[in-house]
C-alpha cells in the first residue's frame, strides 16, 4: 500500500496540471520581484502588519480566487476519469480497488497540501524580501499576539473547508466527465459561499460555528473541535459512497 | 492453470447475455486461440479474467485461486488489452511504474532486455505519444512480457503490426509460452497466425462457447465420380459432398476408400483439401 501511494504520487508529480498548481505557490514571490521594479505595488492602508499576519492574508487570498482548488480538482480528474476512461487504469490490474483509490485520495491531497506548504513558505520568504522594508511592515514575525488564534482559525477553516471542496471534486471525478466535475465543484463552491450568509443554512458548514458557540468559555476550541467533527463525518460519508462506486465501476 | 466455470455478463440495461454460461480450462504451456465475430463476448471474457469488469455470475480461477475473493491473483499475468500508457512517462518509466507497483523491482533491470525483445531498444526513452500504432502494440507486449509472467492474456496483438512485426511476435510468444511453460490466451481474427501459434481454439458466438477443441486440420483428397455417390453404400474413410459426385476422402485410409470406390466408380478428377483455421471459423 505504501509502495502504491509513494509511485503513485511519483507519477501524479510528473504531469503537467501538477507542475501548475506547485507553481502557483510561488506567486508570493513575483510580488518580492515586482516590488523592485514597481515600487507603489503593496497599495495598502490600515495598521502595520508582521509576517505571520501577511502570510495568513495571503493563504486566504489565494483560496478566495479558487485556482488552486480548481487546479487540484483537475488534477483528481485527470487520476480518476481520465484513467478509466482512457483505459490506463488497466496498469493496475487486480490491486485491490480501496487501494488505488486510497492511493489517488492521497496524491492528489498530497499534492494540495505540498501547494499549502510552499506557498506559506513562499509568503514568508515574500515578507522578509521584499514586504518588510515597507512602512505597512513591522518587520517582527506576530504583531498583533492577541489576534493570533483568531486569524489562524480563520485559517484552518479556510483550509478545511478546501478539503471539503477537493472531496466534492474527487466524487464528481468518479461520476463525470472533467467538464462536468469543474462545473460541479464550482457550483458546489459558489454554494458554499452563499450558505452562511442564509440563517437556517448557517450551520451546514462550519465556518459560521464560532458566532454560535460565542456563549462558551472556549469559544475557538469548541468551534474548531466541532467543525474537525463535521468536516469528518462529511469525510467519512462521502468516501463511504465514493469507494462503493469506485469498487463497483466496469472498466469497460 | 486457468478455470473458467460457468461464466456468464449482462451488461446494466443490455437485453441480452454477453456471455453466457462460458467453461472452460487451460493448462500449463497451452497456447488457447480465442476467436468469435464482433460482439460475440471476446472482449469481455477477456476483460472478465482480469478483473476489469465484475461477471454477474460464474467463477474464475487462476491456479485454485477464486479471483473475486482474493486480490492481487493477476500478479503473475501479462496482460495486453489495449495498448495504452502514460502519455506524459517515457516508455521505460511506464515499464518501470508498472513493476513498481505490482512489487516487481527486482526485474526493472530487465526492462531494457524487454524492450529490445520487441524492438523498441532504441526508442526507451521516447514518450508513447511519439509512437505509431504499431510502437505503441509492441510496447504493449512489453508491457505483458516484463516481470516473467507466467500466464499471457492477449487481445488482438498482431493488430498493427507489419509482416515483421506479426513474425517476430510469433516467434517470441512460441518461444516464452514453451520455454516458461506458460499458459496463454490469445484472441484474433487474424486466424493464420492464431493457428501457427494456438494448441487449441475457442469459438465463441452469440455469448456462448460453441467450439473448444482442435480444429481438424487434416488433410483430405476430393475425389469427382461419373455418377451421384449413393450414401446406402457407406465405404470407410469416405464422405459425401453437397455435390453429391464428389465425395472427401481421408488420407487415413486413403488406399483401401479408393480401391472401394473404384469398383462402382469411375474416377473424372481429384483435388487435393487441406482445412484451415479461417475455414474453420467460417463454417
Amino acid at each position: 500500500m505504501i509502495s502504491l501511494i509513494r509511485n503513485e504520487i511519483g507519477k501524479i508529480i510528473k504531469r503537467v496540471d501538477t507542475r501548475a498548481l506547485l507553481l502557483l505557490s510561488v506567486w508570493p514571490l513575483l510580488l518580492s520581484v515586482l516590488v523592485v521594479v514597481k515600487d507603489d505595488v503593496f497599495k495598502m492602508e490600515g495598521d502595520a502588519i508582521g509576517a505571520f499576519e501577511y502570510t495568513n492574508y495571503m493563504v486566504i487570498i489565494q483560496n478566495d480566487i479558487f485556482l488552486p482548488l480548481l487546479l487540484t480538482v483537475l488534477i483528481a480528474s485527470v487520476s480518476l476519469y481520465q484513467e478509466v476512461q482512457k483505459k490506463t487504469i488497466y496498469f493496475y490490474k487486480d490491486i485491490a480497488r480501496k487501494d488505488i483509490l486510497k492511493a489517488k485520495y492521497v496524491s492528489v491531497f498530497s499534492m494540495y497540501f505540498l501547494f499549502l506548504f510552499s506557498y506559506i513558505l513562499m509568503s514568508f520568504a515574500s515578507y522578509y524580501l521584499a514586504f518588510c522594508h515597507h512602512s505597512m511592515a513591522t518587520g517582527t514575525f506576530i504583531s498583533y499576539p492577541t489576534e493570533v488564534i483568531d486569524m489562524l482559525y480563520t485559517a484552518i477553516q479556510v483550509i478545511l473547508g478546501a478539503t471539503l471542496y477537493i472531496h466534492v471534486g474527487i466524487t464528481f471525478a468518479l461520476r463525470t466527465s472533467t467538464g462536468m466535475t469543474i462545473f460541479g465543484t464550482t457550483m458546489f463552491y459558489m454554494f458554499a459561499r452563499i450558505v452562511p450568509n442564509f440563517k437556517f443554512l448557517k450551520l451546514v458548514f462550519p465556518i459560521g460555528y464560532k458566532e454560535v458557540l460565542e456563549v462558551t468559555a472556549h469559544p475557538y476550541m469548541c468551534s474548531l473541535l466541532l467543525s474537525l467533527l463535521v468536516y469528518a463525518v462529511y469525510h467519512a460519508v462521502i468516501y463511504y459512497f465514493n469507494r462503493r462506486t469506485f469498487e463497483r465501476m466496469q472498466f469497460n | 492453470m486457468i478455470s473458467v466455470n460457468n461464466l456468464s455478463m449482462k451488461y446494466e440495461k443490455a437485453k441480452r447475455y454477453s456471455l453466457s454460461n462460458v467453461s472452460f480450462e487451460i493448462g500449463d504451456g497451452e497456447m488457447v486461440g480465442l476467436i468469435g465475430k464482433n460482439g460475440a463476448g471476446k472482449s469481455t471474457l477477456m476483460k472478465s479474467i482480469c478483473k476489469f469488469i465484475l461477471p454477474s455470475e460464474g467463477e474464475i480461477l487462476l491456479d485454485g485461486k477464486n479471483i473475486k475473493a482474493s486480490d492481487r491473483c493477476l500478479d503473475d499475468v501479462g496482460i495486453l488489452l489495449e495498448p495504452v500508457f502514460f502519455q506524459y512517462m517515457s516508455a521505460y518509466d511506464n515499464l518501470a511504474y508498472y513493476l513498481k507497483i505490482h512489487n516487481k523491482e527486482q526485474y526493472i533491470q530487465e526492462i531494457d532486455d524487454v524492450l529490445n525483445m520487441v524492438g523498441l531498444g532504441k526508442n526507451r526513452d521516447q514518450k508513447p505519444s511519439d509512437f505509431s500504432f504499431g510502437m505503441k502494440q509492441r510496447l504493449g507486449l512489453a508491457l505483458a512480457l516484463v516481470g516473467h509472467p507466467k500466464k499471457l492474456i492477449l487481445d488482438e496483438p498482431f493488430v498493427g503490426l507489419d509482416p515483421v512485426g506479426v513474425k517476430d511476435l510469433i516467434s517470441i510468444l512460441q518461444e516464452q509460452v514453451k520455454n516458461n511453460k506458460m499458459q496463454a490466451i490469445i484472441s484474433s481474427h487474424q486466424l493464420y497466425e492464431l493457428n501457427e501459434l494456438c494448441d487449441r481454439v475457442l469459438v465463441l458466438y452469440n455469448g456462448e462457447l460453441v467450439f473448444d477443441g482442435v480444429p481438424d486440420f487434416s488433410q483430405h483428397l476430393l475425389v469427382d465420380l461419373d455418377k451421384e455417390y449413393a450414401n446406402g453404400k457407406d465405404i470407410a474413410g469416405v464422405k459425401a459432398l453437397e455435390d453429391k459426385k464428389r465425395v472427401e476422402v481421408s488420407m487415413d485410409t486413403i488406399d483401401e476408400s479408393l480401391r472401394q470406390i473404384m469398383v462402382d466408380y469411375k474416377i473424372i478428377g481429384v483435388e487435393t483439401k487441406k482445412n484451415s483455421l479461417e475455414q474453420f471459423f467460417i463454417e
